[in-house]
């Protein structure tokens, strides 16, 4: 039996994916992020969610309110609303924009588009990050002005930061590997589980944490980060192919 | 070219699509077939929303998994329940998806204008389509899917809840962009596809039946179709296509292997094929 060898312009093409494939890429994250937000436009990147970026801030200010501001015996309350607060804005815009893309019937034709939704969802990631950071910040300056507060500004930034990347990385994880849309409710309900064991196991956490040294909250908070925007980065690589359980679901 | 080789979806333990090896050049090409049959799920795989379960899908012997973005930059598609923003305009809407598919704003702007003069929607180019028809929507959703001058159009039911005039106007509008790509139109509305379609596939028991031009299918049954007035009892075995009005009465329309007697052939139709075809699937 004779096997057909290819042809020269069948080998060219071979040659040509095994590069592309083999050959890591010439765009870094620090790089191909601005590249796509300038490409695609951040008014088209936000297109149909303010509706969902409104109601994020109404469900985190009554997030704070609730667990940020009561009286001082409930300082403990207080400290773990911060890292319950923390990633509420970016958990919150994240499920109302892919609630609000699966509603909207433009999931099929935003998959099939050069830019799919999975890219659109990892840069959206980022603006509701940076978002977030700053509300962080306002987050831990309203708490600072508490008397009863054991931590320092700088040991709150770090809890309220890490809690942010840690949530974010775990969003991420969760988007790369989940078959089902439900699946994107596991990340919030377990990290409001993990915000009471203390409680229900009756841990003083917050006196464990006030011995933790400056630096090691700083390098808690850069490691968080890293792993973060290393998780963004696998996210984005992902193949489209499959794209119906890749995306968003 | 595009080529589907030996393609099998299973969702779970449920066969949606076995061995299906289809090969599409420039020029319409119907899938029929009833609900259900799995014309949605090939054309999932057609534009990588679906995975295959075995076999691949090659666009110019490349596998479209390995193009992604070269893929999707030739693709246009419009899915059967399309979406739309209601608070948009047809103008902000297209530029929206044109900046998705790549299209900076001054190559999108004089496209977007060509099409919705194409789709004749140039009047209401500045309305809001929640004050928009069913018809004048899908043309919308078919200008979005032509915005990047796709060499590869599917179309999945694009006319379903569209009146009479409007699906005409649709099948017009088709005929006029299959010129220099390949047009993959879904329905299960024979006369959707009966006047432009050059191939007609159709797919039964999870399976490809066949993929013939529509002349090929209908000489399946030349000689074989017959109109006999409702009363007539017959003793040869039939299988009943339909009934109709005519002058002298309601007339059944059969396909009977041996003519009955005194009744000659009527040229069979493509709505005769798929009803033969399709005559013992309930429907699921």
């Amino acid at each position: 039996m004779s096997i057909k060898m290819p042809d020269s312009e069948e080998k060219k093409r071979s040659i040509q994916m095994i590069l592309e494939k083999g050959m890591p890429s010439g765009e870094c994250l620090p790089m191909l992020i601005p590249d796509l937000i300038g490409r695609i436009g951040i008014g088209n990147l936000f297109w149909g969610t303010q509706d969902c970026i409104f109601l994020a801030l109404i469900g985190t200010a009554a997030l704070a309110i609730l667990f940020l501001l009561p009286a001082a015996s409930y300082m403990e309350i207080s400290l773990l609303g911060l890292f319950l607060v923390s990633p509420a804005f970016y958990g919150l815009l994240h499920l109302l924009t892919i609630w609000k893309e699966q509603q909207s019937g433009l999931y099929e034709i935003k998959m099939t588009c050069q830019y799919t939704l999975r890219e659109l969802t990892a840069l959206r990631m980022v603006f509701f990050g940076g978002a977030s950071v700053l509300m962080d910040v306002l987050f831990v300056l309203l708490l600072c002005r508490k008397p009863q507060v054991i931590l320092s500004l700088l040991q709150m930034m770090g809890i309220s930061l890490s809690a942010l990347f840690l949530y974010g990385m775990a969003t991420l994880m969760l988007l790369s590997v989940g078959r089902k849309k439900e699946s994107q409710l596991l990340v919030p309900v377990a990290w409001c589980f993990l915000c009471v064991l203390p409680v229900i196991l009756k841990i003083d956490i917050w006196e464990y944490l006030s011995m933790v040294p400056n630096m090691v909250v700083c390098l808690c908070v850069v490691f968080t980060a890293f792993f973060y925007f290393f998780q963004l980065g696998r996210y984005l690589s992902i193949n489209n192919q499959g794209g119906i359980y890749n995306a968003v679901s | 070219m595009l080529s589907v080789e030996h393609v099998t979806k299973k969702y779970g333990s449920y066969l949606a699509l076995e061995d299906i090896t289809l090969e599409f050049e420039n020029g319409v090409y119907g899938l029929l077939a009833p609900n259900g049959a799995g014309k949605t799920t090939l054309l999932n795989m057609l534009t990588t929303l679906l995975l295959p379960t075995k076999g691949e899908i090659l666009w110019e012997g490349t596998d479209i998994g390995a193009l992604e973005k070269q893929y999707r930059n030739i693709l246009g598609y419009l899915p059967q329940h399309f979406g739309y923003y209601r608070d948009n305009t047809p103008r902000q809407f297209l530029r929206y998806l044109a900046a998705l598919k790549g299209m900076d704003g001054k190559t999108a702007a004089p496209r977007i204008q060509e099409l919705l003069k194409l789709v004749a929607l140039s009047d209401v180019a500045d309305k809001k389509m929640k004050k928009f028809s069913g018809g004048m929507l899908q043309r919308v959703g078919i200008a979005q899917a032509m915005l990047n001058d796709p060499k590869l159009l599917i179309l999945d039911e694009p006319t379903a809840g569209l009146d009479p005039r409007e699906r005409v106007r649709f099948r017009n509008l088709i005929h006029s962009l299959s010129q220099n790509r390949i047009v993959i139109l879904s329905t299960h509305i024979v006369s959707d596809i009966e006047t432009i379609a050059g191939k007609i596939i159709l797919l039964k028991n999870h399976e490809l039946y066949c993929c013939k031009s529509p002349g090929e299918l209908c000489n399946m049954l030349a000689g074989r179709v017959f109109e006999v007035p409702a009363d007539r009892k017959l003793s040869k075995p039939y299988q009943l296509l339909g009934e109709h009005q005519t002058e002298a009465g309601t007339a059944l329309r059969i396909v009977c292997e041996t003519p009955p007697d005194g009744f000659s052939p009527v040229a069979p139709n493509l709505e005769d094929v798929f009803l033969y075809v399709y005559g013992d699937e309930g429907g699921e």
